[in-house]
């Protein structure tokens, strides 16, 4: 049959998951702490094809020939966008002055080794909680609820290093870079004996994290992600970190992706008009 | 496509609301004390799909199935509470809260909380001068009382909210009977906007107003200036690079929208000739 109607089609397809990835990220252009995905494409399995129709001397002219090994070569039937790959890169930060808003800096975290040998970049997050549910941000646009607890905009919650919901008794308090709160004048603010402290979790593989609401994280991997030992992090009060949507190589790649759709397109309609001419021959 | 689409008007939708507070906060810039206000963007939750063919055979770097966005919306509005700069006014009714506490104000119904400093002299309906507010929301004393200013008598307010009331035609003749109240809500998150820059607190919020500058301490907690006024906290420069920033983002996710009108347009014409 016509293989390439398929192919044609599928690369439609793929070029429409495409564009809502794009405009997904074009959307959170200003989402604070957004990362942005790229959609990766594959082609489909390859598989081998062989040339049915050979007449040779044992056969009649025309007929099936038995022989497989007459191959032609291998053939993938067209493209699927096979993930959606987030871009872990650290945002730019910016000044709000809202002592409410906390930035991450984790670039000068040192790398880990993973269990290949090979080194990787850990990234650190939030840990917030909804309905039982841990996920993780670096979303730090945060506010006090009416029982004065951290909160997210949807209204999940901050937790500390002990896993508890950071209850705090104003608005008026400071977070040093470490993560330690502190009140107006600078005494720590103790919770049980111990000072009250941001969890801040490392992900060693951010690639098992999937996206989940409000630009938080849900775990899929192994175990779960620690709270971090090492240093090399600072927790910035009055700032954000912006998202890391690149807005000019969205456009480009939107564009990109639009002429991809148009030129699958223009194939589809090329096998259309073969059919035509084949069913204009059939009509006499 | 129609999810591309719903990424792209949900992030306008959500340009446009911030452009209303941009618009309310610019409009502000010399309204006294007024706090300006700001709103966040957070993603929409994403759907899983799945992933066609399944080719067992392919390397993945992410967890299996597709996590597909939704656009963004805006879900955060929070109020700017930095103190205003002091704008001397010479009027005697014209108070400014040097830091962070609120007037208790009522309308003879509920009791609401502001930082609105400009006062005047109005009929309490009972035949007496009473300091009010603006729209007439009369500002209370420690006991929860109305300030009564008695014809004749000129007002100074001292650092902790003591009214002095000083006989015009006998200086020596000073009055001092009220104090106004000040109160510090500790997580003003919680503040309600009730217009005309007055505050509700929630009966049901943890927070609830704690009443500040004891007459028995030597110094105030939060002193109080006669003849100056809060100004608003707009920073003007602020606003206006959020909203060439937002007029861009409306701008990019509207060109967007045209692109992937064109490809539907491009499936349209499939079987065109």
């Amino acid at each position: 049959m016509l293989r390439g109607i398929y192919s044609a089609a599928s690369g439609m397809m793929a070029n429409q998951l495409r564009s809502e990835a794009l405009t997904n990220n074009l959307a959170n252009l200003n989402s604070t702490g957004y990362k942005s995905d790229n959609a990766v494409f594959r082609s489909f399995p390859d598989f081998m094809i062989h040339e049915l129709h050979k007449s040779d001397s044992n056969s009649q002219i025309g007929a099936p020939s038995m022989a497989f090994n007459n191959t032609l070569g291998n053939l993938a039937n067209g493209v699927y966008t096979q993930e959606m790959i987030p871009d872990f890169h650290q945002g730019d930060l910016t000044d709000t002055g809202n002592p409410l808003d906390f930035a991450i800096n984790d670039q000068n975290l040192p790398m880990v080794t993973d269990g290949n040998g090979k080194q990787t970049k850990p990234s650190l997050f939030f840990a917030i909680q909804k309905n039982n549910q841990t996920s993780y941000t670096r979303n730090g646009n945060f506010t006090l609820d009416a029982q004065n607890q951290l909160v997210t905009a949807d209204g999940s919650f901050v937790l500390d290093d002990q896993g508890n919901k950071i209850v705090l008794k104003s608005d008026q308090f400071k977070i040093d870079e470490q993560g330690n709160f502190s009140d107006e004048q600078g005494n720590p603010i103790m919770v049980a004996g111990r000072p009250l402290r941001i969890q801040l979790v490392q992900v060693d593989n951010p690639y098992d994290l999937v996206k989940g609401e409000n630009n938080a994280f849900l775990w899929q991997g192994q175990g779960q992600p620690q709270p971090v030992t090492s240093g090399g992090y600072q927790i910035k009060q009055g700032m954000i970190e912006r998202s890391n949507v690149n807005a000019e190589q969205t456009m480009v790649d939107l564009m990109e992706t639009q002429r991809s759709f148009e030129a699958n397109q223009k194939v589809l309609s090329a096998y259309n008009e073969t059919l035509d001419k084949l069913f204009d021959l059939a009509k006499v | 496509m129609n999810i591309s689409m719903n990424n792209v008007v949900n992030a306008m939708r959500a340009s446009q609301y911030r452009m209303d507070v941009v618009g309310n906060n610019i409009a502000n810039t010399n309204t006294k004390g007024f706090k300006s206000q700001s709103l966040e963007f957070g993603s929409v939750l994403a759907d899983a799909n799945d992933i066609l063919p399944d080719d067992p055979q392919a390397k993945r770097l992410t967890p299996k199935s597709l996590y597909i966005g939704n656009g963004s919306i805006a879900n955060l509005q929070r109020t700017d509470f930095e103190l205003g700069t002091p704008e001397e006014t010479n009027l005697p009714t014209d108070l400014y809260i040097e830091g962070n506490a609120y007037f208790q104000v009522t309308n003879g119904q509920d009791t609401r909380y502001t930082r609105m400093g400009a006062l005047s002299l109005a009929d309490n309906g009972k035949g007496q001068m009473v300091l009010a507010m603006p729209n007439g929301d009369r500002v209370l004393d420690r006991a929860g009382n109305e300030i009564v200013i008695p014809p004749g008598y000129s007002m100074e307010v001292g650092s902790k909210g003591e009214v002095k009331l000083v006989d015009k035609s006998n200086k020596n003749h000073v009055l001092q009977t009220q104090q106004i109240a000040l109160y510090q809500i500790p997580n003003r998150e919680t503040l309600e906007s009730a217009g005309n820059g007055e505050f509700t607190v929630p009966a049901n919020a943890l927070s609830q107003p704690v009443m500040i500058n004891d007459p028995a301490k030597q110094d105030a907690d939060v002193p109080i200036k006669q003849g100056y006024l809060e100004q608003s906290n707009v920073n003007l420069q602020k606003e206006m690079t959020t909203l060439m920033e937002n007029q861009r983002f409306f701008q990019f996710n509207s060109r967007a929208l045209t692109t992937l009108d064109q490809m539907e347009g491009v499936i349209n014409s499939i079987t065109g000739k």
